[in-house]
């Protein structure tokens, strides 16, 4: 029997083609800053969120307001 | 040099009570000033026809006569960020996308408030669909009234600088991260982020569905209260809306005895400029000498909190703004495009990470406004930067706009109110601003509260709250 052969890498990067295709080379020249700053931000959050439990079971975000 | 509004809501309403001044004068006055100033300032991106400001006003006159007054705002002039929907009047929320776009329904606030007989001058300028950048790129700056070279702070730029300049009475704002605060904070004017779920957004353009709130901006606190009571309760349209929402009254108190405020020093006492730590410290002395006691808090989750918003408004927005972007990219300022553009590199990992925080967020606030009444911070670490500086930030080389919501993104993670209150000058004689952050739903203690510290810091300044004399 013959195994699949694995998928080819997904070409896309986050963000949508039909967006990619927008961009200019201002938009183009940032990205690499926002990658830096998005990943900054989730490796804080993912220390912070080591000392926290679960996320909200529905979306109201305080307890009165879930309590109605 | 500009003369200081002559009117606030709470005076106006007196003198239209007892006769000695009509809507009508009251409007041209407003109107006066907004053709002698609005030039130099840049508050308002559609001013509207004086025949027709005119005409609500002699209306709320002749109901005045009539004794058919709809209330106390019966007349107050008063204009709406410009990212809340008005019927018949263009709403762009200050995009390139929507330049014109004229709403056939107004949103609930502006339904609201135009049932309570309000007086619509025109609609107020805000950073492009409400997001943190640096002015309208657009619709041009919105100069702070106190200084020209400083910045009014945004998104509700507009609406903060129209108070501040006297172009009109009331106004509202939006506050997704600091909107409403950051620029009542830098223009000296008091602005109420109120708890979520207490203000219908319905008709107001999204940022962030989770966080956005909608809320009043005036020049004082008794005034915040007016706005916030006609604006407030529930609505089946905003599913954020909480049922049966009312917040608690609004009482003016002489003193501030048995009122236990709670300190964190940690996150929110660290990295202040010299002048806003100074008058800090002075407003907290002025509130324990009205017999307010203050009390050590312990917020340990508050540094994540920006990290938290950051992960949750970004792929939030980007949501929002998908379709648009696809359809008119290029109608969209480069600095938002960018900050849309953000949206797509948070993981879903991520989002799930910032809610993590945010619940603990909130047991920790619970647990902090179990033991105090209210929580006392500054709202901003400085006065107004200079325009130069955010400017150099908006290139990337300080973090400027990040120290502007610093302290202010807590309460939109937790749904808690939070009021930002001028409570001083620094030594250029700029405005700084307390934040006061309460029980949910307590809203009206909230302001109650920085009404006394509003009137503590008129006592202890020589030009009154609001800061000096405008200046452009």
């Amino acid at each position: 029997m013959t195994l699949p052969e694995a998928p080819e890498p997904h070409p896309e990067g986050p963000i949508p083609a039909p967006i990619m295709a927008l961009l200019d080379g201002t938009d183009a020249a940032a990205l690499g800053e926002i990658e830096r700053e998005t990943r900054q931000v989730a490796d804080r959050l993912r220390t912070a969120g080591r000392r926290c439990g679960s996320i909200m079971p529905v979306t109201p975000h305080h307890p009165e307001q879930a309590a109605r | 040099m500009i003369d200081r509004p002559r009117f606030t809501i709470t005076t106006a309403v007196a003198d239209l009570d007892s006769g000695r001044l009509s809507a009508v004068e009251l409007a041209a006055t407003v109107l006066e000033r907004i053709d002698r100033l609005e030039p130099g300032i840049g508050a308002f991106i559609t001013v509207r026809r004086r025949d027709a400001v005119l005409a609500e006003a002699a209306a709320s006159d002749a109901r005045r006569r009539s004794g058919t007054a709809r209330g106390p705002l019966d007349g107050i002039p008063v204009a709406h960020k410009d990212n809340i929907a008005t019927a018949g009047l263009r709403t762009t929320a200050g995009s390139e996308v929507l330049r014109d776009r004229v709403p056939q329904e107004d949103a609930a606030v502006v339904a609201r408030l135009r049932d309570a007989g309000t007086v619509l001058i025109g609609k107020l300028k805000n950073y492009e669909f409400a997001h943190s950048a640096i002015d309208n790129q657009h619709f041009g700056r919105t100069v702070n009234p106190h200084d020209q070279d400083r910045v009014t702070g945004g998104s509700s730029s507009g609406s903060a600088a129209a108070l501040a300049a006297g172009f009109c009475l009331g106004a509202t704002g939006t506050d997704t991260g600091g909107s409403i605060r950051i620029p009542a904070s830098f223009t000296g004017v008091v602005g109420l982020k109120p708890t979520f779920g207490l203000v219908s957004r319905h008709g107001v353009v999204p940022t962030s569905w989770s966080l956005d709130t909608v809320g009043p901006m005036a020049l004082t606190a008794p005034d915040a209260a007016l706005l916030l009571a006609a604006m407030e309760g529930y609505d089946e349209r905003d599913p954020g809306s909480v049922r049966g929402a009312r917040s608690s009254g609004f009482a003016p108190r002489a003193d501030l005895a048995g009122l236990r405020v709670g300190v964190e020093r940690d996150y929110f006492g660290a990295g202040l400029a010299p002048d806003v730590r100074e008058a800090f410290e002075a407003t907290l002395a002025g509130m324990s000498a009205m017999g307010a006691e203050p009390v050590e808090v312990s917020i340990p989750s508050a540094a994540a909190g920006i990290a938290a918003e950051k992960a949750i408004v970004y792929p939030e927005a980007t949501a929002i703004h998908e379709q648009w972007l696809e359809e008119h990219f290029h109608e969209y300022g480069s600095r938002l495009r960018k900050a849309l553009l953000t949206g797509y590199f948070f993981r879903a990992v991520d989002y799930v990470r910032a809610q993590q925080v945010r619940r603990s967020l909130v047991g920790e606030v619970e647990a902090a406004l179990s033991r105090v009444d209210v929580i006392a911070t500054p709202a901003t670490p400085m006065a107004a930067p200079r325009s130069c500086d955010t400017m150099a930030d908006a290139a990337g080389s300080s973090d400027l706009l990040h120290e502007y919501i610093r302290l202010l993104v807590l309460p939109n993670l937790t749904g808690h109110p939070a009021v930002a209150v001028p409570c001083g000058h620094d030594r250029d004689g700029l405005p700084i601003g307390l934040q006061l952050i309460g029980r949910a739903f307590d809203d009206g203690n909230v302001l109650s509260v920085a009404h006394a510290v509003e009137r503590h810091a008129r006592t202890n300044s020589a030009t009154g709250p609001g800061g000096r004399t405008p200046s452009v």
